[in-house]
């Protein structure tokens, strides 16, 4: 007995000595080669402490709550819903995207992936699997590499025929697999784009696509105008040429083009006769209307060197703003000072829009002159006081964009006034707004006061309550509807307002994950709001472009493993969670230690529905993870908390405006519910009582149709062919047919002797999915049988072989799936008796 | 998270493989034999998997079946008669990075090779395990085996086997700790790559029992297997082994079966109606006994020793 307790202690004492032999939790002694990478958030198992210690603890995690003054830093953590996405193999989803740097292409801003996964499917005529389609996502990556090297934008065509050249190498496929891989890419780089440039995820993409847009727009807007006015052009000069030829021919012209003709011709007398000579010549003002006109349109050949005109704050000259030139391209670009952005670039509109006023009086005039409508008395007077406003949406579109481009705040502490007026007035300039992170990514050390706390300048909102303008508010995450709703948004003839922000992180991952999570947050909600007047207020708005829209806070399950079982974990992403990425707010946040756990601590997004008597005693936690993916509860302090608050209001002010629980419309069901309930009530007695009737109505028939079946059966009358309803009026009849029964038992399909003959020939075939690969067929003739990529054998080549090696490779088949169909070549000896030993397998 | 998806930070291997990097010699099984069915399923499953062939292994015993680490250009070992087990256990348990294949045949694992069988069961090593079940040695030229029907002739027994076969079925679900057990035929190509696939994706022992032709030895038996799709029956479950709707209209018969119920999948082996195809049982988070052997990888021979001796050294005199 004391024996083994010696033995026992022993153990326990030295147990830390021993634990360094075979290792232990806290001292991970498996080298990194053999570990394998566990994903799987883990949540330990861990003692609640007791209760004198658990209020200690409790009063001081009370004190952080209302004060916001952790010492302990989360650095090391993550938001858990972000935990997937730690990685810097990390790449972002849709990037590289492919943008066409040619005027006219149908769709020119497409993301890598799905243009090679197109092009691929094209290439290997829709195969289903392929080695190239499996390897679409290795060119991605090759293509992602050489792109994060460089850092820059990059010619499609040359970096995509690296990346093949790349793979082809690097894959060194062998035998006939690596033959119809070969075919395939050569194919492929048949019909890939040859022109375009790939633009990889970084701190620019945002406005790398802007510039995309505003460029493939202007361009070809530009082409399509100018086509349009040389066609008026021609055409009006074409009327004046047939009015000139319509003058009295002059005989000392006639003279000079017919000279060889001289000895022969009186020109004098000639020009007399000539058709033409004598017939109605157009009026003067008419005249001069159409040259006039020409003069006009000879404008635009002007104006339309300048595709947009674009205005950029003084403030975007630090190192951080991407440089405007080079991603704009052949733009007229002018920089404005402090304040002065939106009178400048009113002046230069009004200026140029005179000119183009002009220009498309010309078009106007043309086309009425040339469908022959114009009107004297009233148009004359007409054009005379025309202006832009009274062009139409196409015509504002079709004359070159203002765009002003600035930081959110260099508008909101001086441009505020003017920034109104123009939306008020509808001028048609853009504004493209740019917000980054600036301050979180460098600036900021300080802890945020509380002043300042929920100060958020919303300009988003602030161009709605103008009702008529168009605004979007987007980030770079997702290239494609980036792309659109930048040019919805110049495609419409109201002020428009681009709000686009960005991350300036070093690292393209950081960059991604920061916006993301500011989106994802509610932060920097994505909305775009088309302020078309004729339209319904809710239909201007739009939120889909955001991470869970009917959610107030996007929430999803993650398993996490607790001992050797799996736990499901509902979390929430709040805009805590991205308050985690910012330095500045450290100190509201602290981790509370497991064992402290208990059901006053809630998770954030709960205690945000509660109300204040309900939230007494309550603090609310966020779901995090550490480095070695232990989850965490971490507590959020009051004043982050006030700032969730303000974060959710802006955010269901969206939802709302676009039909997310909106109240109106939540109480308008509360009432239908209601009404329809009582009707429905009140409906449902009726057919109950209707029901009683007619049941009981069925329950006589059926009553009586049994007597009637009894009877007949008592007559001795097949009661089978008994038709209920039709009383016993056939009796006797049923003897003679017992025919009837066989009747019923025939199927109404048609039966092989109804089907015509039809003579073609049956092909033979594998069933391939059910091939065992015995090698039976392929070694009786290898060109006949073939494997396919699976090692499944199938029919290559019906000519390769004769019908009697099919016949004998059906015999030899252990799994009888070869089919040889028939002959394809008549004049093989021996048929008959071949054809019947193929009729067991067809 | 807002336009994340969690696969984009999926990592790509430097090398893709094909069927041709699975692929070794010319496989020297008689024409028709089943084990040239299994051989291309495991290939192609290396290849849907994309597993390095240098961190995967082929263990097996002796006997026609057991020739398949030649034919995988992988790593290999073709040991001991009825010894697959513990060799495949021993790499395992020290090399956890290894992918670890076992293949072995009905006189290899059943008869010489039953006591190690029934400890890799209990141990849950990670193994995927295929038992080619041909219910004779082939190698050896028609002896019985232990899973031989009754009335078989061979050489050992020339009037027919007296003794009730053994099932292996019966057996590995009878063991404490069993956790993947399912049963194929390796003329139905499609279901019996779902059941290899499952296994290799199941963490612990996964013990396939492939029902496998040997048209030379056992032609009769092979025709009845083949040709009576009466004695046949599909077990259907969402969380068994799935094959697409084509493939399920070549079996005659089906039946549900929850692959969580031990009890059910035991009445299911030992019955005696029909054969059944499908997942037997699966029980997920069992313990496994490698788990327990690599945790001190990275501790060198030296440190080992300094320990050791700091242990001994108390006890000096
Ligand atoms: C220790 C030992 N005993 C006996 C043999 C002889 N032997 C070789 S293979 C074999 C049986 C193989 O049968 P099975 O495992 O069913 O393989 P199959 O050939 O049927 O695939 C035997 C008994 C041996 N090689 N080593
Ligand atoms: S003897 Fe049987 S098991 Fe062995 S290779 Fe031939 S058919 Fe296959
Ligand atoms: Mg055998």
């Amino acid at each position: 007995m004391s024996d083994t307790t010696n033995i026992g202690s022993f153990f326990i004492e030295d147990a830390p000595e021993i634990q360094k032999v075979i290792g232990t939790e806290d001292v991970p002694l498996i080298s990194s080669d053999f570990t394998s990478d566990i994903t799987v958030p883990v949540l330990r198992e861990v003692e609640p402490a007791d209760e004198v210690e658990m209020k200690k603890a409790w009063k001081s995690i009370r004190s952080f709550f209302r004060n916001g003054n952790s010492k302990k830093s989360i650095k090391n953590s993550t938001p858990l819903l972000s935990l997937p996405y730690q990685s810097d193999a990390f790449t972002a989803s849709d990037y590289p995207i492919w943008i066409s740097d040619v005027v006219g292409d149908e769709s020119c801003c497409r993301s890598l992936q799905e243009l090679l996964t197109e092009a691929v499917s094209e290439a290997t005529g829709g195969v289903e699997s392929s080695i190239l389609k499996n390897n679409i996502a290795r060119i991605v990556k090759t293509v992602d590499e050489s792109l994060a090297k460089s850092g820059e934008v990059t010619t499609f065509y040359s970096c995509i025929l690296a990346a093949l050249d790349d793979l082809a190498k690097r894959l060194s496929i062998p035998g006939d697999d690596g033959k119809k891989f070969d075919k395939h890419l050569k194919r492929l780089r048949k019909v890939i784009p040859t022109h375009g440039i790939l633009v990889p995820y970084n701190s620019n993409a945002g406005f790398q696509i802007f510039g995309a847009m505003l460029q493939q727009e202007t361009g070809r807007r530009s082409q399509q105008l100018s086509d349009k006015i040389l066609k008026l052009k021609c055409k009006l000069q074409g009327q004046l040429a047939i009015d000139h030829e319509k003058e009295e021919q002059d005989p000392k012209e006639l003279e000079s083009t017919l000279s060889f003709a001289s000895e022969l011709l009186d020109f004098e007398k000639v020009s007399k006769v000539l058709p033409d000579a004598g017939a109605v010549q157009m009026s003067a003002s008419r005249k001069k209307r159409l040259e006039d006109t020409i003069a006009k349109l000879e404008i635009a050949d002007k104006l339309l060197k300048n595709k947009a005109f674009v205005f950029i704050g003084d403030d975007q000259k630090t190192p951080e703003s991407p440089d405007w030139k080079l991603l704009l391209g052949d733009v007229n670009i002018k920089s404005f000072k402090k304040g002065a952005g939106y009178t400048t670039i009113k002046k230069a509109f009004e200026q140029e829009i005179e000119q183009w006023t002009l220009v498309i009086v010309g078009i106007q005039i043309a086309e009425l002159e040339l469908a022959g409508r114009y009107m004297e008395d009233v148009h004359d007077e007409y054009f005379e006081s025309l202006t832009w406003r009274d062009f139409s949406e196409d015509e504002i579109t079709s004359c070159p964009p203002f765009v002003l481009i600035a930081s959110e705040e260099y508008i909101a502490d001086s441009e505020m006034g003017e920034f109104s007026k123009i939306l008020s007035k509808g001028i048609p300039i853009r504004s493209l707004v740019l917000k980054n992170d600036i301050e979180d990514a460098y600036k900021s050390n300080g802890v945020e006061t509380e002043s300042n706390f929920s100060y958020h300048q919303e300009l988003g909102a602030f161009v709605i309550s103008h009702r008529n303008a168009f605004v979007c508010q987007s980030t770079a995450i997702k290239p494609l509807v980036l792309y659109n709703e930048l040019k919805n948004g110049l495609t419409v003839a109201s002020p428009g307002a681009f709000f686009l922000l960005s991350s300036i992180r070093k690292k393209p991952v950081d960059s991604y994950m920061w916006v993301s999570a500011a989106v994802s947050g509610r932060e920097y909600p994505g909305f775009t709001f088309s302020g078309n007047m004729n339209s319904h207020w809710g239909s201007r708005f739009n939120i889909d472009n955001n991470f869970q829209a009917e959610n107030v806070w996007p929430i999803e399950e993650v398993i996490a493993q607790k001992g050797k079982e799996d736990e499901t974990i509902t979390a929430h992403f709040t805009y805590a969670d991205f308050a985690t990425f910012l330095p500045k707010y450290t100190s509201f946040f602290q981790d509370v230690e497991q064992c402290y756990w208990n059901e006053n601590l809630l998770e954030l997004a709960q205690y945000l529905k509660l109300d204040k008597e309900e939230a007494v005693g309550k603090v609310p936690f966020i779901w995090m993870a550490d480095e070695k993916l232990h989850l965490k509860k971490v507590a959020v302090a009051w004043p982050l908390v006030l700032k969730c608050r303000e974060r959710q209001d802006f955010w269901r002010f969206l939802q709302e405006s676009s039909g997310v629980n909106n109240y109106h419309v939540k109480n308008a069901i509360a009432k239908a519910e209601e009404s329809l309930g009582v009707i429905a009530a009140e409906k449902m007695e009726a057919l109950k009582a209707e029901h009683q009737v007619e049941l009981q109505a069925a329950v006589d028939e059926a009553a009586g149709q049994a007597m009637d079946n009894l009877s007949a059966v008592l007559l001795d009358m097949d009661a089978g062919t008994f038709v209920p309803g039709s009383g016993s009026s056939a009796p006797g009849k049923a003897i003679e047919k017992p025919a009837a029964s066989e009747e019923s038992d025939t199927p109404e399909v048609p039966t092989e002797a109804d089907s015509p003959a039809i003579s073609m020939a049956a092909e033979a075939y594998i069933d391939t999915a059910l091939c065992t690969s015995c090698n039976e067929c392929t070694n009786l003739n290898g060109s006949l049988f073939n494997y396919n990529d699976d090692k499944m054998a199938f029919i290559a080549d019906i000519n390769a072989g004769t019908f009697e090696e099919l016949v004998e490779a059906a015999e030899l088949c252990p799994v009888g799936i070869i089919h040889p169909g028939d002959p394809v070549n008549n004049n093989e000896p021996g048929l008959d008796a071949l054809i019947e030993r193929a009729k067991k397998f067809n | 998270m807002f336009g994340l998806k969690p696969d984009a930070a999926l990592e790509l291997p430097e090398n893709y493989y094909v069927l041709d990097d699975y692929e070794k010699g010319i496989a020297r099984w008689c024409d028709g034999c089943g084990d040239h069915a299994v051989l291309a399923s495991v290939q192609k499953l290396c290849r849907e998997e994309q597993l390095d062939p240098v961190k995967t292994v082929f263990v097996s015993g002796i006997g026609c079946s057991s020739r398949f680490p030649h034919y995988m250009n992988t790593y290999g070992f073709h040991g001991l008669h009825g010894r697959a087990f513990p060799v495949a256990c021993g790499i395992k348990h020290r090399r956890p990075d290894l992918d670890v294949f076992v293949i072995t045949g009905d006189g290899d694992c059943c008869s010489i090779g039953a006591g190690a069988w029934i400890h890799a069961i209990r141990y849950n090593v990670n193994l995927t395990v295929m038992l080619f079940n041909n219910e004779i040695y082939g190698l050896t030229k028609k002896q019985q085996s232990p899973t031989s029907r009754i009335g078989t002739v061979s050489n050992t027994t020339p009037r027919g086997s007296i003794l009730p076969p053994l099932d292996p079925m019966q057996v590995t679900l009878g063991v404490a700790n069993a956790s993947f057990v399912a049963q194929t035929a390796d003329w139905n190509p499609a279901h019996m790559h779902a059941t290899i696939k499952a296994a290799h994706a199941h963490k612990g022992f996964s013990f396939v029992h492939i029902l496998q032709r040997c048209p030379i030895f056992q032609p009769e038996l092979v025709n009845e297997l083949t040709s009576n799709r009466d004695n046949i029956c599909y077990l259907k479950d969402d969380n068994g082994i799935t094959v697409s709707e084509d493939i399920e209209k070549t079996f005659k018969h089906s039946a549900p079966h929850d692959p969580s119920d031990i009890n059910g999948a035991r009445q299911l082996a030992a019955s005696e109606e029909k054969i059944y195809l499908g997942l037997f049982y699966q029980g997920k988070n069992k313990e496994n006994y490698d788990d327990y052997g690599a945790h001190n990888l990275g501790v060198t021979v030296e440190e080992k020793t300094a320990m050791l001796n700091a242990e001994f050294d108390k006890y000096g005199i």
